[in-house]
């Protein structure tokens, strides 16, 4: 119950590790391409073979090349880059292929940004997403965990079913509208829409950074009467985190309901679902019809979730 | 053992437009808050059961029964139950323009046939395959034809891995065999 989810735990134990392949029965187990591992969801029969026998099978998936040109705003995070690619790139462009993404934009991302970025390559329906290029961030997130910097990388002659360029200078703070992850708007065009909760978590934005990042919306602010906001951290070596760094008690004064490590209300079956007509922004990854519960959800970034939550509305921080 | 040639009435699922339903996720084909049913008999009646328009599916689906889709059917989780939904429906197969990489590894592994079709649109569009028409198709090598309206219409052949496990009967079984 309290070891959360299991591939931030797979990273965290170093056992999903640079080149290697891992399979797990979550549909967002290609997280593990963050840190260069092909990680591949899989149901009941498919595990219970790899189980039994130690063995199984792929179809090696085409390659296709992401290159991002320019840069975002300086507000703008991984969320952001991530629900704007599920716009551009919609269900078809990556479907069931490899997505390697190039471009200052995510090279400069750190593992939790990483994170977020490879868990929505599900909802653009590709196999898995890579970052071979690597920042400061990056390396030094590597070296905390104690993980060897061996990341795959492109052999100089790879070849590409298809290269496309993606253009995301100056992008600003993203939101998905119900029903679909893939319908994305700039945050600036859905302002003012009423919400009864929020929530913070899910194994795209459960990281300590997600967290910190929603703390430093929250510090000595309260989040406004009638709203909930759920806190629910990825796994329970982020909630140590949290306890250390102090960001849990700000989180708590500013009136956060904290849960325990997992996936909580992001899959309905777990803590703090939405009820009928309950209006949420979350930072999970999906919001099909029924998915969190019977309300409707906006996916957003932790903190256009936090600055929402203080205002009782969608706003930008 | 499995079965080359398949013949059974379609159920095209369109949306009020008319059109294929596209990205058809599994919280549509089998919500989550049914997820605790272990017993394949008690999941037919939940197929689809969260899909806008087809929420009667079960009660309206006979054994031997087609599902003609939109592309990406299946997105979102890894749950088993989206795909044995149907084989407790004892539906025949699923055809879709493509499955996401999840559900059609599930279905695969269940020895379930579910076959790429070409030219959906069009077929929907011009109606070449209209909900009750029987068809009959070879799922491994990719002919297909409407038997009510006469005319021709081609699948993606399964690949080698697929073709393997559906001939053996299903991932068990293909490995009983020792692979290849």
């Amino acid at each position: 119950m309290d070891r959360g989810v299991g591939s931030h735990a797979l990273i965290e134990e170093r056992l999903a590790r640079p080149g290697a392949t891992v399979v797990g029965t979550d549909s967002h187990m290609n997280i593990l391409g963050a840190v260069g591992c092909f990680g591949q969801g899989m149901g009941d029969v498919d595990i219970a073979f790899a189980f039994k026998t130690g063995r199984t099978w792929f179809e090696v998936p085409e390659s296709i090349k992401v290159v991002l040109k320019g840069c975002p705003s300086p507000e703008t995070g991984a969320k952001d880059l991530a629900l704007f690619l599920c716009r551009e790139l919609g269900t078809r462009t990556i479907a069931l292929r490899s997505a390697e993404f190039f471009g200052q934009a995510v090279r400069d991302l750190g593992l939790s940004g990483r994170i977020t970025l490879c868990s929505m390559i599900t909802e653009m329906a590709g196999i898995i997403g890579f970052v071979p290029e690597r920042g400061k961030e990056f390396f030094g997130d590597m070296i905390a965990l104690g993980m060897p910097d061996l990341q795959p990388e492109p052999d100089s002659d790879a070849r590409y079913a298809e290269t496309i360029e993606i253009d995301v200078t100056g992008l600003g703070r993203q939101i998905a509208l119900p029903p679909s992850p893939n319908t994305v708007k700039p945050v600036g065009e859905v302002l003012g829409v009423r919400i009864d909760s929020g929530f913070i978590g899910s194994c795209t934005n459960g990281r300590t950074d997600d967290f910190m990042e929603a703390a430093s919306i929250l510090k000595n602010q309260k989040i406004k009467k009638g709203v909930m906001l759920k806190i629910v951290p990825a796994t329970r070596r982020v909630y140590e985190e949290l306890l250390q760094k102090g960001i849990l008690a700000d989180l708590f004064a500013a009136g956060a309901i904290v849960l325990n490590a997992g996936c909580g209300g992001c899959a309905e079956g777990h803590a703090g679902l939405t009820g009928k007509g309950e209006v949420e922004i979350s930072t999970g990854n999906r919001n099909f019809p029924g998915k969190q519960g019977k309300g409707p959800v906006y996916l957003a970034s932790p903190a256009v979730v936090a600055a929402s939550c203080v205002r009782g509305e969608i706003c930008a921080p | 053992m499995s079965k080359n040639i398949i013949r059974g009435r379609v159920w095209v699922l369109l949306d009020k437009d008319g059109r294929p339903i596209e990205d058809i996720d599994t919280d549509q084909i089998f919500h989550n808050a049914h997820l605790h049913i272990t017993e394949l008999a008690q999941m037919g009646p939940l197929a689809l059961g969260n899909l806008e328009g087809w929420k009667d599916f079960p009660q309206k689906a006979k054994p031997g029964d087609i599902v003609v889709a939109g592309r990406n059917f299946g997105a979102g989780s890894s749950r088993q139950q989206a795909v044995d939904c149907f084989i407790a429906l004892k539906t025949a197969s699923i055809l879709a323009p493509s499955f996401s990489a999840i559900y059609f590894r599930n279905a695969v592994n269940s020895g379930f046939p579910v076959v790429r079709i070409h030219g959906l649109e069009e077929l929907v569009h011009g109606q070449a395959l209209v909900s009750g028409d029987e068809i009959e198709m070879d799922v491994l090598g990719g002919q297909a034809r409407n038997l009510t309206r006469g005319a021709a219409f081609t699948l993606e052949p399964m690949s080698a891995v697929q073709a393997d496990i559906y001939r053996a009967g299903d991932l068990f079984k293909y490995g009983k065999t020792g692979g290849r």
